[in-house]
């Protein structure tokens, strides 16, 4: 059977499927199209949905096998198999432990060093493995102890944002800030820490509309006990932070300096004791961080916060934007917010009801996206066939495709091409004695001393962010283009003799067979009927002979626009 | 690079120095002169922070090495033997010794400069290169350029503040190493016959596809396509031996070089940011590689060959009254005697130089006490030391640019002021540049 006809009956199967709703996530969807009269794209193809699975769940494109496996079956359960298998891979947790490096900022800078960094990295990653509740790896974070370069303390380098400047409070505020924006999505308690929010924050937020400087500083409070301690010792602690709580320490409201503006007492009061938003009581343990932490995961703003950020990086647009400018006062669809607010959540009893199935599931990460990718509707077809509105975008009517991030598109490149590069890692002393070949697996943005030009080149064209200034972006630009055509990233995998998929390809008897080989390879679907077309006769007639023809159709797979997007 | 020795200073230092970042006196800053006209600025980043008393603020004392060749200059002292080239265009240049860093630490400082504003505060929660800014002003007048307005040469990639919160479109044109060989990523390396069979391919195997994600790719790719074997492009970086020679034979005399021709070429580029660093001489300051007025190839004398020749070919092509030219480093270095380690360490206080743009040259601006550590004559109209936030509100005045203004940051919600307290009147363009 030839592979068009094979490709043209995966689609008439796939199509013939429509979208039953399957979840209480179909059911709210579907209500929210069935008020706005808003017609859905039909089911995802299978080659849709197996490039996209890949991706959301392990950062990477199937091999041709893979591929040629899932296309080729016809078992009525094939999707939800192959979302089980990839949930269960050493793959998915790469990717999610980058999802988390992202989220945690894991980064080299003057406080971490190298060996920080890396040690950030690995605990995030074992966390991930060892299928740690978010709620605990969460509250590990917020709470941890212990030396910086240590990998089983490697979560305190959340608290190491940069080099303390100013006076004790700005650290508890920066700390603070840093982590009600990471886990609760309450980023406006970085706003609050200088002002009231009334006079500043009235267009944006109710709840910080009504909230005061004041409210935010009981929270800051307690991260007024951390203690740092930096070891001078010429050994592999070099330059490290010992990370801890002392049992002093107070907000005390007597600053004149620094990056915020002057604290002075508040109703004659000039401490402020630690009082948790949702609780209002006084710590009752020593450990003021480990008090926040329990309070922090029985917030309801934590679940909310997590179920918002995990439906953004599977579907692609959040039920609220921004992620980290969450509104309590705006969440709850039982206490719908005074005129002229609205609530905030596009959908927001689905929200309501992510937030309170992931408090069931014991925040099971796994779980959670699991529930997700069986839906309907992260089944969509991402081709909308319609008339188009801006509005639907909210309504997910269809899936919506996107730009790859960096770190998949690298290693698309090198999955595909079969040629793997071989970073050299470095600790704060010298490097790492592994090479890491893939970009899901660093353990940060990669400095000039691990990533050269032409890989940093390529590399950082698709904006993957530091961590720090410049966010991760799904922009296009006119560069990436270039460095798609011309890198040497790419030409030099490019080649016959380098590359063990074009030799493969080399073996290959008959040009269709090529031709559906590198489609699968690079494109994860076989080639249609114009583009085999295209192919095979450029295949046959090369002037140059076969081996040139393959490498440039290889190319060309790269070239084609699909290529880094996420269907 | 950060000895362990001065870290306690350092922190003592940064305490006091972010300090003072409230309590920054209001002064009414009128705008009594007649905006320059400025068409493009050259921003040249010493990165690691130059010693400005061996350079633009020379203060001779026991250390300073004879070759120096110290030649007075207007009242103050001119190394002519570590920048011969450069004492040759004095009359072109201001340098501005009244200049105040607010960190002293690499990160923060480096961000600080390139960002206008305090890093560390949440109002600058992804802030856009002040390159990017002006892309964002500019480009507009300009929509047919093959290249972004805003473009880094010799850059590595990831180092530099990007576009932040700004649409990517004003994010910075890298070329990391310029060889003076043409534009490398314009090329395909099979070269230009395989090139056009690959692309014939790759056309005839198109097929539809209405994704939104696919159709802003494609206009990518057709800009992309439009650049490659670009004859103008590969013009603007291609350097001949002869110009490679008078530039230094250097990278960054070749980046010089490329950013004459960009900006008489109207290919893009109005902001053109050039590397060249590492200037962080905490040993050995006057070594060879380094400060060294003997050897052609020391970092001060690449710097002397490379920016001395920019000025002198855009005055002789006629352009250098539309290009304001900026050299400066994140802070300055210490004063006085060297460290025991032979170098010299973080200071706040600094010195810039400043060409083009109509500017009153063949002057100092500002001066400092004996040893150069503390300011003494502001030299400007506001009457205290200039802020990276000043020159930032020059930069946008003398382009045009309402350096008052404010825009929404989508990511705060809220607004961002292209220089911060300007509802304040705490900083202002440093016309007095200008006369």
């Amino acid at each position: 059977m030839s592979s068009l006809r094979l490709a043209v009956g995966w689609v008439l199967l796939a199509l013939a499927a429509p979208a039953q709703p399957t979840n209480f996530i179909d059911e709210e969807i579907q209500a929210a199209w069935k008020s706005a009269n808003a017609k859905p794209a039909p089911r995802s193809t299978d080659a849709q949905f197996l490039r996209r699975i890949y991706l959301d769940l392990t950062g990477r494109i199937p091999t041709p096998e893979e591929a040629r496996a899932f296309l080729g079956s016809s078992s009525p359960s094939k999707r939800g198999d192959v979302v089980d298998k990839l949930l269960e891979s050493e793959w998915f947790a790469d990717r999610w432990a980058q999802w988390f490096a992202d989220l945690g900022r894991v980064s080299h800078n003057v406080q971490r060093g190298y060996t920080g960094r890396n040690a950030f990295y690995n605990w995030i990653r074992n966390a991930v493995r060892s299928r740690m509740p978010l709620s605990d790896l969460a509250a590990g974070i917020v709470a941890s102890q212990g030396n910086n370069y240590d990998d089983a303390a490697g979560a305190v380098n959340f608290t190491l944002v940069q080099i303390p400047s100013g006076p004790p409070q700005d650290l508890a505020d920066a700390i603070f800030a840093r982590t009600a924006s990471t886990f609760l999505g309450m980023g406006h308690y970085d706003c609050l820490l200088c002002h009231d929010g009334r006079g500043h924050l009235d267009a944006l937020s109710l709840w910080a509309s009504r909230s005061t400087r004041l409210d935010a500083w009981k929270m800051s409070a307690f991260f007024t006990r951390v203690a740092y301690q930096r070891i001078g010792t010429a050994n592999n602690y070099f330059d490290s932070n010992i990370v801890s709580d002392s049992t002093s320490g107070a907000y005390r409201l007597n600053t004149g300096y620094g990056n915020r503006p002057a604290r002075a007492p508040v109703g004659g009061a000039a401490i402020v004791p630690p009082a948790y938003r949702t609780g209002g009581e006084l710590p009752k343990y020593e450990n003021w961080r480990r008090e926040f932490a329990q309070d922090m995961v029985r917030d309801p703003m934590f679940a909310r916060n997590f179920a918002n950020r995990l439906w953004l990086q599977m579907m692609g647009t959040a039920l609220v934007e921004p992620v980290d400018a969450l509104d309590p006062d705006r969440l709850d669809p039982a206490k719908p917010p005074p005129s002229p607010w609205a609530l905030q959540a596009s959908h927001p009893k689905l929200l309501d009801k992510l937030a309170a199935r992931l408090v069931e599931m014991n925040f099971d990460l796994r779980a959670f996206l699991r529930l997700i990718a069986l839906s309907s509707t992260y089944q969509l077809n991402s081709e909308y066939s319609g008339a188009w509105r801006p509005e639907y975008e909210r309504l997910y009517v269809r899936h919506r495709a996107r730009r790859m991030e960096a770190e998949a598109i690298h290693d698309a490149v090198v999955i595909a091409t079969g040629v793997l590069p071989a970073y050299r890692i470095r600790t704060t002393a010298g490097y790492l004695p592994e090479r890491v070949h893939w970009a899901n697996q660093f353990p940060g943005p990669l400095s000039g001393d691990e990533m050269e030009p032409p890989e940093a080149e390529f590399f950082d064209a698709f904006f993957p962010g530091d961590r720090s200034l410049q966010p991760r972006s799904e922009s296009g630009s006119t560069r990436q283009q270039l460095y798609l055509m011309n890198s040497p990233f790419v030409n030099n995998r490019l080649r016959m003799e380098s590359s063990p998929t074009l030799q493969r390809a080399a073996a290959l008897k008959r040009d269709e067979d090529i031709a559906s080989f590198l489609f699968l390879t690079f494109l994860s679907r076989p080639p249609n009927q114009v583009e085999l077309a295209a192919a095979v006769e450029s295949l046959k007639k090369s002037a140059r002979g076969k081996r040139e023809a393959i490498e440039d159709l290889a190319w060309a797979c790269v070239n084609k626009l699909e290529f880094i997007v996420n269907p | 690079m950060t000895p362990k020795l001065h870290r306690r200073l350092l922190f003592r230092h940064l305490g006091s120095a972010v300090g003072g970042y409230f309590l920054i006196p209001r002064v009414t800053a009128q705008q009594s002169r007649v905006r320059p006209a400025v068409k493009n600025i050259v921003f040249v980043f010493l990165s690691g922070g130059i010693s400005q008393v061996d350079t633009f603020d020379l203060k001779v004392g026991s250390w300073t090495p004879r070759n120096f060749d110290p030649t007075p200059f207007r009242g103050v002292q001119f190394p002519r033997g570590l920048m011969p080239v450069l004492s040759q265009r004095l009359d072109d240049i201001v340098l501005v010794r009244s200049v105040r860093a607010w960190a002293e630490e690499h990160t923060l400082a480096r961000q600080w400069l390139q960002i206008g504003r305090n890093p560390a505060t949440p109002d600058a929660r992804l802030s856009p290169h002040i390159g990017s800014v002006i892309a964002s002003e500019l480009a507009p007048q300009n929509p047919d350029a093959p290249l972004p307005a805003y473009a880094c040469l010799n850059a590595v990639a990831g180092s530099i503040p990007g576009e932040g919160f700004l649409p990517a479109s004003n994010a910075p044109f890298l070329v990391s190493q310029t060889k003076g060989d043409g534009l490398a990523i314009t090329m395909h390396p099979e070269g230009k016959g395989r090139y056009t069979r690959r692309a014939a391919l790759l056309a005839r195997m198109e097929t539809p596809d209405t994704r939104q994600v696919i159709e802003t790719e494609a206009s990518y790719q057709k800009s992309a396509q439009s650049l490659l074997f670009n004859s103008k492009i590969d013009a603007a970086f291609t350097i001949p031996p002869a110009d490679q020679e008078r530039y230094g034979r250097s990278a960054f005399g070749n980046a010089c070089a490329v950013a004459r021709n960009l900006l008489s070429s109207k290919l893009g580029p109005r902001f053109i940011q050039i590397n060249f660093g590492d200037w962080d001489h905490h040993g050995n300051i006057y070594a060879p590689g380094a400060l060294d007025a003997a050897n052609p190839t020391s970092m001060a004398r690449q710097l002397d060959s490379g920016l001395s020749n920019l000025i002198l070919d855009l005055k002789t092509s006629g352009v250098l009254n539309d290009t304001l030219v900026l050299a400066i480093g994140e802070f300055g270095r210490t004063v006085g005697p060297l460290s025991p380690a032979q170098g010299r360490d973080h200071w706040l206080l600094q010195s810039a130089l400043v060409a083009g743009g109509g500017i009153r040259g063949g002057r100092a601006m500002g001066s400092t006490d004996d040893t150069g550590g503390r300011m003494r004559e502001s030299g400007w109209r506001l009457d205290r030391e200039i802020r990276h936030e000043d020159l930032e509100a020059t930069l946008y005045w003398a382009l045009g640019i309402d350096w008052t203004k404010a825009i929404v940051n989508p990511a705060l919600g809220g607004r961002y002021l292209y220089v911060p307290g300007s509802d304040r009147q705490e900083y202002a363009p440093v016309q007095d540049l200008w006369g």
